[in-house]
């Protein structure tokens, strides 16, 4: 095993559950090697949701919540209001945080919490059987979708930033170097953050929708349907359509922080009211 | 010198590391581990630039890169 794995790893919850192939250990490495960089293991609270990505915190050796379906967000908000210090990271798929958990999602960018959420896109339900999902592409095949999904999917950066997300990365699976600097950025940042990964899922998004199992394949893919800000400049809509716009999308807008802000107005109310 | 070391225990021979290695030192074994999962092997070691990509993309964290004799 890699050394950063040995350093970081709860060694009696090994091995991965994760499909051979799944994006979900790549993450998982990506987010150790940023949290060993920016040497804060003793400070931080880890969160996970439900689904195949909720999975990553439990492997890690350090305070972690394994939280209901959807509810990862208001976990992690109980969490850093009890504890303003810890340096919380979410771990959340598609489905966890834009689904069910898509309220407390809006509500905790709105609210600019100072925690990072990492959520791990691979554009289906997969740990239930690869359902069709809020980010499944429109006519993509699904378990549930089995002529086509008749829905068009969320642009989760687009909602990040329309809730008032203060910086936002997207990067895939297949970047795992840019990925490691992105979730680093993420937890030196002050406010809400939020870092889609776009993931291969060989088992179920890449059986049903893609007819092949095969991870490199399917990493391909998202590569190469992926653009790069800079390299979106030069191309027209027409050559964008379809495709995913990643690096760092936004990035210090200036807003009061909600641990911070909440016990300066609690303060001057218990103040004022002569307590 | 580079020791690629990959802990079969751990790996599930998923192919990621053959694929995205820019020197294509890693390929197919013959070895499968206890699971029946297909472990790779460093073919040609000597072209390894020890850039990481492997020890980065694998999923299962099943691999080093090392300079031997550190």
């Amino acid at each position: 095993m890699h050394p950063i794995a040995e350093r970081y790893l709860r060694k009696d919850a090994l091995p991965f559950l994760w499909c051979p192939g799944c994006g979900n250990g790549t993450i998982l490495g990506a987010a150790i090697r940023a949290i060993d960089e920016l040497d804060i293991i003793d400070e931080i609270a880890l969160v996970g949701g439900i689904g195949c990505s909720g999975w990553i915190p439990t492997y890690i050796n350090a305070d972690v919540m394994h939280t209901l379906h959807g509810r990862a967000l208001p976990c992690a908000t109980g969490l850093k209001m009890s504890d303003p210090r810890r340096k919380v990271i979410v771990f959340t798929g598609d489905g966890d945080c834009l689904g069910i958990g898509g309220n407390h999602f809006i509500h905790a960018a709105r609210r600019n919490l100072d925690i990072t959420v990492v959520m791990v896109n691979n554009q289906i339900y997969g740990m239930t059987g690869g359902q069709v999902a809020p980010t499944t592409p429109s006519m993509a095949k699904t378990s549930t979708s089995p002529s086509g999904n008749p829905e068009l999917p969320f642009d989760a950066c687009e909602l990040a930033k329309g809730s008032g997300a203060t910086y936002i990365a997207r990067w895939t699976a297949g970047h795992p170097r840019q990925l490691r600097r992105a979730i680093k950025e993420a937890i030196s940042h002050e406010g809400f953050a939020f870092v889609e990964v776009l993931t291969q899922c060989p088992t179920q998004a890449g059986r049903i929708m893609h007819g092949t199992a095969d991870p490199a394949t399917l990493l391909d893919m998202l590569k190469s349907n992926s653009v790069t800000i800079s390299a979106a400049k030069k191309r027209s809509p027409q050559e964008l359509r379809g495709k995913f716009l990643i690096g760092t999308l936004l990035k210090d807008r200036k807003k009061p922080e909600f641990s911070k802000s909440y016990f300066q107005t609690a303060m001057k109310a218990g103040d004022s009211s002569g307590n | 010198m580079v020791t690629i070391t990959i802990d079969e225990h751990y790996c599930k021979g998923c192919g990621l590391c053959i694929h995205y290695c820019p020197k294509s030192v890693l390929d197919k074994s013959n070895r499968m581990n206890a699971k029946g999962y297909s472990i790779p092997c460093a073919v040609t070691p000597e072209r390894c630039s020890k850039c990481g990509t492997c020890e980065l993309i694998c999923p299962e964290l099943a691999i080093t890169v090392k300079e031997s004799g550190t």
